[in-house]
């Protein structure tokens, strides 16, 4: 009988568990999807949404790097947009296929940005460059294409090397 | 014993329960792949598409002979380029080097586009451009070719751009062959494509511009610090710790200051000193900005002084926008009577004290130079009485103006109101065409030209 129990609790804890991970499981999806629409309605009665959307990008991918370094990563794209070698606008150059590794990983939706990332995007809509026109960012203590160090290092910022 | 059974049905519904998980999931990300591969499959077949049109069009260019035909056939080609632009960006080769291919059609549109507006003013196209036309058409009928194979793969089902990991039967067998055949492409793509220099954007004369105003005599290091610690606005007097923290090499080559107070960890500003001549290309003061203590038209002037202590002189504000507590002020440059816009310089103002706390100047040292200003074409009067007579005028003045190509047009500038709304309008000094229009939008933060 005792040992008859045990199986009952094993099993009712199995079943426990598994509507426990599902729950949980949903409720970050829920979380997931309250955190974009509250960046949408942001988006919408104060920023314009390649702004937005900069801003994202920076704090997906420069998130704990230096504030130039932040500008920079904004600077990166704003370069892209400008330059023949790539897509003519903002979203085209984020959301090409396999062009930002926060992009592929989801961490663009995983939080909004601070303060401090769209004040990077918005300096680097203003005209601030510090990377003299770079059009690749990449870190360096990170597995990488190796045609990437092909590029001409122009700088380097933080944990990330700027060229061209 | 009718325990038992709890126990075996409490088992079966959990078994049941996580083969539904399972189930639903892989059918998730099957149909979630299919999906990707439709887009993908979508741009490709748009990208062979337009290339197909981009093709004849080109030959169609060659052979009419009506001025306004050829307007219409080179402005669809810039079209068309622009398309297939869009295209490939949707095709998932973002983490290889496509950017021969971008770079193709940006030319070949942005080309046929200036030859569009030369022919519009009635000019002639040259035989140099009419080669160079020939040369888009070669390139375009070898990639005509390439994609077409590669289509015919694809419309056989050899091919995909998906792993098609969950796809019966596929396995790992096709993966990236697409973006292999791609990469391939876009390499023969920079052995034949043409090297060219024309009036527009994507020129190759405009992608290796040198700045003009960074000159003198190399410095060292130390000499980099002095000039970075006399350059800063530093009313307080702060006893910075002053130090290299790296190098830029490329069109500008400098180095990389930043500032410490005594005693703190991180850099309170960080700045950029060009090695040859040592001149300040930006810095930024990161301190917290408190309330607004003083107004926008007393920033401006402190800017302005600011501007003229550390030698830029003969600056005119052109335009303010206020972020938080910081105003950024733009100055340009004044020879004579003609206002500069390429030679511009950034100052940032903090409204609590008036300090300046960012400077950038790479405008400026691009382009400025002394520039032979030639005598006007037209007169002013002329410039009034050919605009359009609704507009009512607040001010016309001299001013030179970058064009995308970087070349320079010295225009009038004229600032004008149709009813609620303001304008500047720029009209060519010398033979008086309309070079552009700009609409100005005020906010509360400030004003912005679109």
């Amino acid at each position: 009988m005792d040992r008859f129990v045990i199986k009952i609790r094993l099993v009712t804890a199995l079943v426990l568990i598994l509507i426990l991970t599902a729950g949980i499981v949903l409720s970050r999806q829920d979380r997931a999807t309250e955190a974009r629409a509250e960046a949408g309605n942001y988006a919408v009665s104060v920023r314009s949404g390649d702004y937005v959307l900069l801003a994202r990008l920076v704090s997906g991918e420069a998130t704990g790097e230096p504030y130039i370094g932040q500008v920079a990563v904004a600077a990166v794209v704003l370069n892209r947009v400008k330059s023949s070698k790539f897509p003519n606008t903002v979203p085209e150059v984020i959301y090409q296929p396999g062009a930002f590794e926060s992009v592929s990983n989801g961490q663009i939706w995983a939080r909004n940005p601070s303060r401090t990332n769209y004040k990077a995007a918005r300096d680097a809509l203003n005209g601030w460059d510090p990377t003299y026109g770079s059009l690749f960012f990449w870190n360096p203590y990170k597995r990488v294409s190796p045609w990437i160090w092909t590029r001409r290092i122009i700088t380097q910022i933080g944990d990330h090397v700027f060229g061209k | 014993m009718k325990n038992r059974y709890v126990i075996w049905g409490l088992g079966i519904l959990t078994i049941v329960v996580i083969a539904l998980a399972l189930w639903s999931m892989s059918s998730r990300a099957y149909s979630a792949e299919n999906l990707l591969e439709a887009s993908y499959q979508k741009g490709f077949y748009n990208l062979v598409d337009d290339v197909n049109t981009l093709n004849i069009l080109l030959s169609k260019s060659l052979v009419t002979s009506s001025d306004s035909q050829r307007i219409m056939i080179l402005t669809s080609i810039w079209h068309e380029a622009e398309n297939a632009r869009s295209s490939l960006a949707s095709l998932p080769l973002g983490s290889r080097d496509m950017t021969n291919l971008q770079k193709f059609f940006a030319q070949m549109g942005d080309f046929s586009h200036s030859l569009a507006k030369k022919v519009s003013l009635g000019e002639q196209i040259s035989d140099k451009e009419w080669n160079i036309i020939e040369q888009f058409k070669k390139n375009t009928q070898n990639l005509n070719r390439s994609l077409r194979e590669l289509q015919d793969n694809v419309v056989k089902g050899r091919i995909r751009w998906e792993r098609g990991s969950f796809a019966p039967g596929l396995g790992g067998r096709v993966q990236q062959v697409m973006a292999d055949r791609f990469a391939a492409i876009d390499q023969r793509l920079k052995e034949e494509a043409p090297t060219i220099t024309y009036d527009g954007p994507f020129s190759d004369h405009v992608e290796e511009i040198t700045p003009k105003a960074i000159t003198g005599s190399p410095i060292d290091e130390q000499e980099a610090i002095e000039k970075g610690r006399k350059f800063i606005d530093n009313p307080a007097n702060v006893r910075y710790d002053v130090s290299v923290y790296g190098r830029t090499r490329g069109m500008v080559n400098a180095y990389s200051l930043k500032f410490a107070k005594p005693g703190a960890e991180g850099a309170e500003i960080v700045m950029d000193v060009s090695r040859q001549g040592g001149h300040v290309i930006w810095f930024l003061n990161t301190r917290d900005i408190g309330e607004q203590k003083i107004d926008i038209e007393t920033a401006v002037d402190k800017a302005h002084k600011f501007l003229e202590s550390r030698g830029y002189r003969n600056m005119e504000p052109t335009g303010s926008l206020r972020e938080d507590n910081t105003v950024t002020v733009t100055f340009a440059y004044k020879q004579g009577d003609v206002l500069v816009y390429p030679d511009f310089v950034k100052v940032e103002v903090a409204l609590d004290d008036g300090q300046v706390v960012g400077f950038d100047a790479m405008g400026y040292l691009t382009h400025h130079t002394t520039r032979k200003i030639p005598s006007t074409g037209i007169s002013e009067r002329q410039v009034r009485d050919g605009l359009n007579k609704r507009l009512e005028v607040r001010r016309i003045r001299k001013v030179i103006i970058p064009d995308p190509a970087m070349k320079e047009r010295f225009c009038y500038e004229v600032d004008a109101n149709l009813d609620d709304e303001r304008y500047l309008i720029y009209i060519n000094a010398q033979n008086g065409r309309e070079e552009q229009v700009l609409k100005v939008v005020e906010t509360d933060s400030g004003t912005m030209t679109m």
